[in-house]
């Protein structure tokens, strides 16, 4: 088999395990690869593009809103007389790969789901074009999209080489800190997520766990040999899968001691609220852990239903105790709205995040859900006749008017506080990671933790009391408009407070000792 | 004596001298008029540069020819005016609106001009989409959700040392500049500015608008406010009369009466001249206020007031956390060299800490029941 050039194209956040796995894999057939970050600028990928002289360029499309930025890009290179193959993957992709040919035409070809094995079958048949017969992608046959097979199986895990990092210098960061995955897929069914549907595409079921000495393998060579000393485990969720995935993660944390990792290492992983005992979370701490993210989603019953959760809120309380009895950072993901929100599930949410985010333990945030290509709830929207929009960018209205109306005044009061990269919401939740962090040789800065977590109770504290004046001025019918001056007012004050916490957080991050860490983190 | 005026270009943002635009360097010593037109493009190595905008001293514009008319000599002296140019972007257009701030007279500002709740937007449907501030940036509007109408902040600081700077103008700026009309200047209304040239605030709308997936860079001129007058005798008078009334002068202690009348007087000039207002006491009359507030006004003043406290709190934590790092007084204590003893239990005590922090671990390492079989 020619080796060939492979040049793979990235959104670089918190390490881009996809793209790294496929290098590897890559790597493993003999072909040479190259992993560049993707950027709005074609111009610094064009140079390298005709400098290397590539084969094949795959991009890894996570986000769905980025496919105008990826298109813009592959239309330049194309342009600009670019003619390797060009190739792309990911979640969208995956569920809708006829759109993103419709959307992107100068595509040769969509991996779909797990793309190791596919992409290196397409890659060892360029030559003979038999590529467009490969299971598991989708292309372009004068216009017409082709979808061919699912490619079943899933990829095999445990034998997959590590990920591909050698462009990563770990020493040269602040804090090196790099992501591992431990395992794929997800058992749990929840509305808003494709994670199982997106692994189920393979054949496959519930999730794939790797062997726990190959995963500590990766960590003492990442920590011994790269000079890491913060690994986030990117698994979607960490401990699930009943009885078996729990002894298969205290198998991980023993192996961690038994090899003194524990000594120079922390970890962080993600969980759900109905997983989290603390026989189970103290060996874990033992082993380093030292913050976890729960997926918390809603504290409300009835928007944990729709949201297909299968817990009560008690089990979210109950985390929330644990996790700070065993004196455990943590962060959580909430969507205040879901598309069967009522005025009262908001308003029961609202009460939650007053309730779970008072001491200033954990930052209060939220966002709305939303209907993602291969989701049940995309699809239950659908079927209700509730999607409108483009394909790309499918949205929904509320049931019930009022809600729209308290989302819209939600986007004008916490912009900047809950939503963007470099969102309040993000920088508090690093700095509370930050001063809590004990690394060995880097003691735990209680003071600037105590100060911290104040400012968190006041970044909270405003936007919970904002948000509850708007739900009791749109409950009474005070307010009928996103333009009503009561409402707009709320929203001024919400906005001056956060500037003002802002300020003063800008001091306490100066006063600390890597600000990177907040960028790099908690996006 | 006469008159001093310059012109000069400068690289935008560096603020660094352009020394390929011809700068004038003129001596003004009757009414005149004065005329400049900025080259549209020049070359800066193997750079091209493109005319961007004009501090005329008083105001920008995006026009390249400008017309200073000068009939009030005896009101300054030096008069200043920078032509800035810039590179242009690389790429397809997005479509993204930015926004940069300048002070006239002085250079970029890096705070951003954008006043969010003054202006609208339309955001994406992902929790990330949102068109301000655009990926964090807020000095970038989104506009691929749906058009935009963009205000420029009353006010802008570029830091605490600087004074509160009034807006001047907003404007759209065009790669080149743009050659539609002349720029008319002049030195008319600085008669009590002693001789400086002082800035024009509010030149232009606060307010632009932007079509969904429309592209700019737009520029928010800011000057420095002119300063008040300041009648110190009856600043003085007053404060004086209103001490005698309230008993305050009545024993020579440290600080005096007097001392005490002079800094509150100082105090006030200096807000004065740097154009801001004396600010007042955050909770005064706040109780007195809100008998007459409505419920929605209470409800927005019981918010603020807490998240104040609660931000106080904060800063109070800080300072603790502070005052337990800070350096205690160092006692110079006489230099003593350890006997081998006295090294031996230095020893010991430097071990025995190091055993705390090696004991809580060894809990872990007690759990070694590897499962590594190979």
């Amino acid at each position: 088999m020619r080796s060939r050039r492979v040049l793979l194209v990235g959104y670089e956040d918190q390490d881009n395990l996809g793209i790294r796995y496929l290098s590897s894999r890559l790597l493993a057939d003999g072909h040479e690869t190259r992993i560049v970050a993707f950027g709005n600028d074609p111009g610094p990928l064009l140079a390298t593009i005709e400098e290397w002289e590539p084969d094949v360029v795959g991009f890894s499309l996570i986000f769905q809103y980025m496919v105008p930025e990826f298109g813009a890009v592959i239309r330049a290179l194309r342009g600009a007389g670019v003619d390797a193959h060009f190739t792309i993957g990911g979640h969208y992709a995956s569920f809708s790969p006829e759109e993103l040919l419709r959307q992107i035409p100068e595509l040769d070809s969509v991996v779909r789901f797990e793309g190791e094995e596919t992409l290196a079958e397409v890659v060892a048949t360029l030559d003979t074009g038999a590529w467009r017969d490969v299971d598991g992608i989708a292309w372009l046959d004068g216009g017409a999209a082709v979808v061919n097979p699912p490619r079943l199986g899933g990829s095999p895990i445990d034998e997959l080489p590590e990920p591909d990092r050698r462009d990563v210098d770990y020493r040269a960061q602040d804090l090196p800190t790099a992501s591992v995955l431990a395992s794929r897929g997800c058992p749990w069914k929840c509305s808003f997520c494709s994670i199982i549907t997106f692994y189920e595409a393979n054949g496959t079921k519930g999730r794939r766990r790797r062997d726990p000495l190959k995963v500590v393998d990766e960590l003492e060579g990442l920590v011994r040999g790269r000079g890491v000393r913060l690994v986030l485990f990117q698994d979607d969720d960490f401990l699930a899968g009943g009885p078996a995935a729990r002894r298969w993660a205290v198998q991980v944390a023993d192996e961690i001691v038994a090899r003194g990792l524990h000594e120079e290492m922390r970890f962080k992983l993600s969980c759900r609220s109905d997983e989290l005992r603390p026989e189970l979370l103290e060996p874990l701490i033992e082993a380093g852990l030292c913050h976890v993210y729960l997926g918390v989603e809603s504290g409300d019953p009835d928007s944990l239903v729709s949201l297909n959760k299968l817990l009560e809120v008690d089990a979210h309380i109950n985390a929330g105790k644990i996790l700070r009895e065993l004196d455990l950072t943590f962060d959580f993901g909430f969507m205040l709205l879901e598309p069967w929100s009522t005025m009262g599930s908001a308003r029961g949410n609202a009460m939650f995040l007053r309730d779970f985010t008072a001491d200033g333990w954990v930052v209060a945030g939220f966002c709305r859900t939303l209907p993602y290509v291969g989701t049940p709830m995309e699809q239950r929207l659908r079927e209700e006749g509730r999607l409108v929009g483009p394909a790309l960018d499918a949205e929904y209205r509320f049931l019930d008017p009022r809600v729209d109306l308290l989302w819209d005044f939600c986007l004008m009061a916490f912009e900047g506080r809950n939503y963007g990269r470099n969102a309040t919401w993000n920088l508090l939740r690093g700095l509370l990671f930050d001063t809590h962090l004990d690394l060995p040789g880097r003691e735990r800065d209680l003071g600037r933790h105590t100060a911290a977590r104040a400012l968190v109770r006041a970044s909270n504290g405003v936007m919970i009391d904002v948000l509850e004046a708007a739900l009791d001025l749109i409950e009474d019918g005070d307010a009928t408009t996103v333009d009503d001056p009561e409402l707009l007012e709320l929203a001024r004050l919400a906005r001056r407070e956060d500037t003002l916490i802002r300020r003063e957080l800008a001091t306490m991050m100066l006063e600390g000792r890597r600000e990177s860490m907040y960028e790099a983190l908690f996006r | 004596m006469s008159n001093h005026f310059t012109t000069a270009g400068k690289r935008y943002r560096e603020g660094t001298s352009f020394p390929g635009f011809g700068a004038l360097d003129v001596d003004v010593s009757a009414p005149t008029t004065i005329d400049q037109i900025a080259p549209a493009f020049l070359p800066d190595g193997t750079t091209q540069r493109g005319f961007l905008f004009w501090d005329t001293g008083r105001r920008i514009t995006n026009l390249r020819h400008v017309r200073w008319t000068f009939n009030h000599l005896p009101d300054w002296t030096n008069w200043n005016a920078t032509a800035w140019y810039g590179v242009g972007g690389n790429g397809p257009p997005q479509p993204l609106v930015g926004l940069d701030a300048y002070w006239v007279g002085q250079g970029t500002l890096d705070p951003t001009p954008i006043d969010g709740p003054g202006s609208s937007f339309v955001n994406g449907p992902g929790a990330g989409n949102t068109a301000w501030p655009w990926m964090g940036n807020d000095h970038e509007v989104r506009t691929q959700w749906g058009p935009a109408t963009i205000r420029a902040l009353d006010h802008l600081r570029r830091s605490v040392s600087d004074p509160q700077l009034d807006f001047s103008s907003l404007m759209t700026l065009i790669f080149g500049g743009d050659d539609s009309s002349v720029f008319n200047e002049n030195d008319d209304g600085l008669g009590s500015s002693g001789g400086v040239v002082t800035g024009i605030a509010a030149t232009t709308a606060q307010t632009l608008s932007f079509a969904q997936n429309a592209g700019a860079t737009v520029m928010a001129g800011y000057v420095q406010p002119v300063a008040s007058k300041v009648k110190f005798p009856d600043s003085l008078i007053e404060l004086i009369d209103e001490a005698v009334l309230n008993h305050l002068v009545f024993t020579n202690v440290d600080p005096s009466p007097d001392d005490l009348v002079r800094l509150k007087l100082i105090v006030e000039s200096i807000d004065l001249v740097r154009g801001e207002r004396v600010s007042e006491d955050v909770f005064s009359g706040l109780v007195d206020a809100a008998r007459g507030m409505s419920k929605a006004e209470l409800t927005r003043t019981i918010a603020g007031t807490k998240a104040t406290l609660a931000r106080g709190e904060a800063a109070l934590k800080s300072l603790q956390a502070i005052q337990a790092k800070a350096p205690t007084k160092v006692v110079s204590a006489p230099v003593r060299t350890l006997g081998t003893g006295q090294k031996a239990a230095a020893k010991r005590k430097t071990a025995a800490k190091s055993k705390t922090a090696a004991t809580k671990r060894k809990t872990a390492t007690k759990r070694k029941t590897s499962t590594r079989k190979r």
